[in-house]
């Protein structure tokens, strides 16, 4: 009886390991395919191509995705900041009044949002800022791209702060803090480990989304642009463009876009789960 | 303050949670500067009593309290909450260091937010006394800078204690502290508890009829909500005037 | 129990945020884009000097009478500027070599949305975008609205290729398919491709072709590429394929056969002929040059088979009832171009089209885009992508007289 115990164990175990390495194979396979005909750009393009405007059909030099590069950079500091500020107000507030109507509607509405379709926020967004606006700009892209995030930054982050044990709290009411204070000193911190991921996940989606983008950047591909009321572009722009023509040197162009997108968010990743600590309970 | 007779006086206090009556109309004096413990049978609202002291009963929903209630000669139900929360300590039933901090700045965030100590020399000062009051400074003055996790059960309770104590508070509350921990540790934590009374009026929750024995001078027995009893220790004990209290006593409930 | 201070708090943060994007949107509404336009002008100037002179010191009256005449006309600079442009995604490559050569040559930049033709026409009208780019041009309707105000120039050619996949054929190989043949195979009744129709054509390999069934590879989304292959089919065998099989979305009888694939974009047709043998497909010409597939000569109207070159584009475009000016009405042109007449015009054949404003607000907007048109029509052609082809010489003359009328 003990023997069979064991073996239904192993075998559990076996099964365990088998189903997620099935369901992992897929992303691997994915990250490989990537850095295989990625590298080939990097190797080709040099530094150049982190600076350098995209080639076109006719050219024989790789060139490089130097605006669509600061153009993700800048979107992505203008939105992510924007996002995660108000979703942790919002999160925060909710967690402190949860029978607060107000509360229950942005609860129920952000839900309901994490699945909207995001080309149709990228129609929203234009015929709301780009055409009073008059032209495509970065702000209408941020707006877009915030307005797809949110939701999502406010699930972890609402999450985050609620599985804080009550108790934690308490100590800190005891101790004479202000609500504030204990969600500031206390509660926040206990929660910083999740926060610093939802950082990241917020920033994987505002940095690869693509049909927010599609009617409210403007595709600048000439040069640098760092004026935020003036069309603007962005690598996954560039490589969704770019894949669909038949032109081999700017499905280059695309896989080096791509490998770079990934080793940005990469390292970046890296940087804050090395950076911020577990917290122990 | 200082010439108060009583720490604690609450004159028909009940307490409701929606429609249930948690406290009926209840009676208690506390004089200052013992060990005054409350004591009864697992629900029958010891805890909320203690909330209420502190205030923390706020954080309950739908709760309604009656009747007058008054800490430190102050009125609990009118009061700023922080204000009172400032004179009270209080160390819960589970242990809670804050798991974020290190064990030297548990003890010192409790000092810095009532003000307690004015720089860095001060503050040291502060967290050493508190933590040998909480007989814990000789196992942990090597590693202030650790974490609480790597406390056992016993010394996390201690370290809450000395928390409580940096505040220099007037009123400590203790909500069956020993209920979670070794009897090791509780026996020393029962220790610190009775040098405390010089300088704090100390309230602590027990079940247990012997802990209170040990450590009061004063005890009141709460059952469903209501007195059943109060007085000194020795009375108390020794002449049990109601059924209910001689069967507790003999741990028959 | 809600803190009074969190409400204020809360309110505060919100007319914050509101006031801060309602100052950043206005501040673009009202700073416009400035470029500097220097024109040299010179001026002969004659000064008539009369002096009277009284005793009273103070009275001196001088007269200056200045008469200027402009001598060279100005080459004024546009550098900084920036042109808005969405529509098909059909021209998008040639476009985009278009946008780099005119910033290296001018310094001003043109940002060109590939989004559709439909999508590009409505930003054009809703005044977000300075041009627009599209497959069929203006419909009569919306012409008459506008009319006096849009120009419309049919500035790149492609066309449409009927691309296969028969493993037993060689590469260098262009199978002859007739409109009727194909029109046939599409509505599923010649099923394998060693059908006798097919064979009375292709003599010469008549014995290698296979007994294979014939695989329709389709766009499955909605696609200008298919409205074109769908006119061409309905106008070459009318019986066969009905106006009601025409359009950007059908009804493929071949798929109700479940001989059918469809694939989205023109790369998912490519893909899907490659990767099915047997199959046929129709593809944008610069895909089947790319990938090397397989290509058909289709008849024209005077019963020629035909490939798509530079030649027989710009003879189909030479069949249109071409409009003398940009301003006229160019909606029949389209009817027009397909199945053209004439020996060597390829049937298929695809232009799209630049539509703009006559005026605009913006003066630079006006003078950069006449610019453009002018350097279009001087040097815009010299190196075409492959798969895209010049339009004749008298588009490009429609294409200076625009430039001219953007100037007035």
């Amino acid at each position: 009886m003990h023997k069979t115990r064991a073996i239904k164990d192993r075998l559990f175990t076996l099964y365990i390991l088998t189903t997620s390495t099935l369901a992992l194979i897929p992303v691997l396979h994915l990250i490989f395919v990537i850095v295989i005909r990625g590298f080939d750009s990097f190797v080709e393009g040099g530094i150049k191509f982190l600076t350098d405007v995209p080639p076109t059909p006719l050219s024989t030099e790789l060139g490089g995705i130097g605006p669509s590069l600061l153009g993700t950079l800048i979107l992505t500091a203008t939105s992510l900041p924007i996002t995660i500020l108000i979703a942790f107000f919002a999160a925060v507030l909710a967690n402190e009044f949860p029978n607060n109507p107000i509360s229950k509607t942005v609860d129920i509405i952000s839900r309901s949002f994490t699945s909207i379709p995001t080309i149709v926020v990228s129609m929203t967004v234009y015929l709301l800022v780009v055409v009073p606006m008059r032209t495509y700009s970065a702000i209408a892209s941020s707006i877009a791209l915030t307005i797809i995030a949110l939701p999502y930054a406010y699930a972890i982050t609402s999450a985050a702060i609620r599985q804080v044990p009550l108790m934690y709290r308490e100590a800190a009411y005891s101790l004479g803090m202000t609500r504030w204070t204990t969600i500031y000193k206390v509660v926040v911190p206990i929660t910083r480990r999740m926060l610093s991921g939802c950082v990241l996940i917020t920033m994987a989606r505002i940095m690869g989304e693509t049909a927010a983008l599609m009617f409210t950047a403007g595709r600048f591909r000439t040069g640098i642009s760092l004026q935020l009321d003036r069309p603007i572009d962005a690598i996954p722009l560039l490589i969704f463009d770019y894949a669909l023509t038949p032109y081999p040197i700017l499905h280059k162009v695309a896989w080096g876009a791509a490998l770079l997108l990934i080793i940005i968010y990469f390292i970046i990743f890296l940087a804050v789960k090395t950076i911020v600590k577990e917290v122990k309970l | 303050m200082n010439n108060l007779i009583h720490a604690v006086e609450l004159r028909n206090v009940s307490i409701f949670i929606g429609k249930t009556p948690i406290i009926k109309d209840v009676n208690i004096e506390i004089p200052t500067n013992t060990v005054y413990v409350i004591m009864g049978p697992s629900g029958s609202g010891k805890t909320t009593i203690l909330r209420l002291i502190s205030r923390l009963i706020d954080l309950v929903p739908e709760v309604t309290v009656s009747g007058t209630a008054k800490v430190l000669g102050m009125d609990v139900l009118k009061v700023n909450p922080y204000v009172l929360r400032r004179h009270v300590g209080m160390v819960f039933q589970t242990p809670n260091p804050f798991p974020h901090m290190s064990i030297y700045d548990n003890v010192a965030i409790a000092a810095k937010i009532n003000g307690v100590a004015a720089n860095k020399e001060e503050l040291d000062e502060v967290v050493k006394s508190a933590l040998t009051k909480a007989m814990l400074w000789d196992e942990v003055k090597d590693r202030l800078k650790d974490y609480p996790h790597t406390l056992s059960g016993g010394q996390k309770q201690r370290l809450c204690l000395a928390r409580a104590l940096a505040m220099k508070p007037k009123l400590l509350l203790l909500d069956e502290p020993t209920a979670s921990i070794d009897p090791v540790n509780a026996r020393k934590i029962e220790e610190v508890i009775k040098t405390l009374k010089d300088e704090i009026t100390v309230i602590m929750v027990t079940h247990s009829p012997h802990q209170a024995a040990r450590v009061g001078e004063y005890v009141a027995l709460i059952y469903n909500g209501g007195v059943i009893e109060q007085g000194s220790v020795r009375d108390m004990f020794l002449n049990p005037r109601t059924e209910f209290a001689s069967r507790f006593l003999r741990g028959e409930i | 129990m809600v803190n009074n201070k969190v409400i204020a708090i809360t309110a505060i943060a919100v007319v914050v945020i509101a006031v801060v994007t309602g100052v950043i949107t206005l501040q673009t509404r009202t700073t416009q884009p400035t470029a500097t336009i220097t024109q040299t002008i010179t001026q002969t100037v004659t000064q008539t000097v009369t002096r009277t002179v009284t005793q009273s010191p103070q009275t001196v009256t001088v007269t200056v009478t200045t008469t200027l005449t402009p001598t060279t006309p100005s080459t004024p600079s546009i550098r900084g500027l920036t042109l808005n442009g969405a529509g098909a995604t059909f021209p998008y490559p040639q476009i985009m070599e278009w946008i780099k050569k005119f910033y290296n040559r001018t310094g001003a930049s043109i940002n060109y949305q590939p989004v559709g033709s439909g999508a590009g026409l409505s930003q054009f009208f809703q005044n977000v975008t300075d041009f627009a780019c599209s497959d069929p041009p203006l419909k009569r309707s919306d012409w008459e609205k506008y009319r006096g105000n849009v120009m419309q120039v049919p500035f790149i050619v492609g066309a449409v290729v009927v691309v296969y996949n028969i493993p037993e054929l060689p590469t260098g190989y262009n199978l002859k398919l007739s409109g009727e043949v194909i029109a046939k195979i599409y509505k599923g009744e010649i099923r394998f491709w060693d059908d006798d129709a097919i064979k009375m054509l292709n003599s010469d390999v008549a014995n290698r072709l296979p007994r294979k069934e014939i695989i329709g590879v389709y766009r499955s989304d909605s696609s200008g590429t298919t409205e074109v292959f769908t006119t061409y089919l309905n106008k070459a065998a009318p019986n066969i394929w009905g106006k009601d099989l025409v359009g950007k979305t059908v009804d493929w009888p071949i798929a109700k056969v479940g001989r059918g694939v469809g694939g989205s974009g023109n790369p998912g047709v490519t893909q899907a002929v490659q990767a099915t043998p047997y199959s046929i497909g129709y593809v944008e010409w610069s895909f089947a040059i790319t990938n090397k597939l397989q290509m058909a000569m289709v008849s024209n109207k005077d019963g020629n088979y035909l490939l798509p070159s530079e030649a027989s584009l710009k003879d189909a475009l030479r069949m249109i009832n071409m409009p003398k000016s940009p301003l006229d009405d160019f909606s029949h042109t389209l009817e027009e171009v397909v199945y053209a007449p004439g020996p060597n015009t390829y049937p298929i054949t695809s232009p799209s089209y630049i539509i703009m404003w006559r005026t605009y607000t913006a003066k630079e907007k006006a003078l950069a885009l006449s610019e453009f048109l002018k350097w279009l029509a001087i040097d815009g052609y010299r190196d075409v992508v492959p798969g895209y082809v010049a339009p004749p010489e008298e588009v490009i003359k429609l294409l200076t007289t625009a430039s001219d009328i953007l100037r007035q």
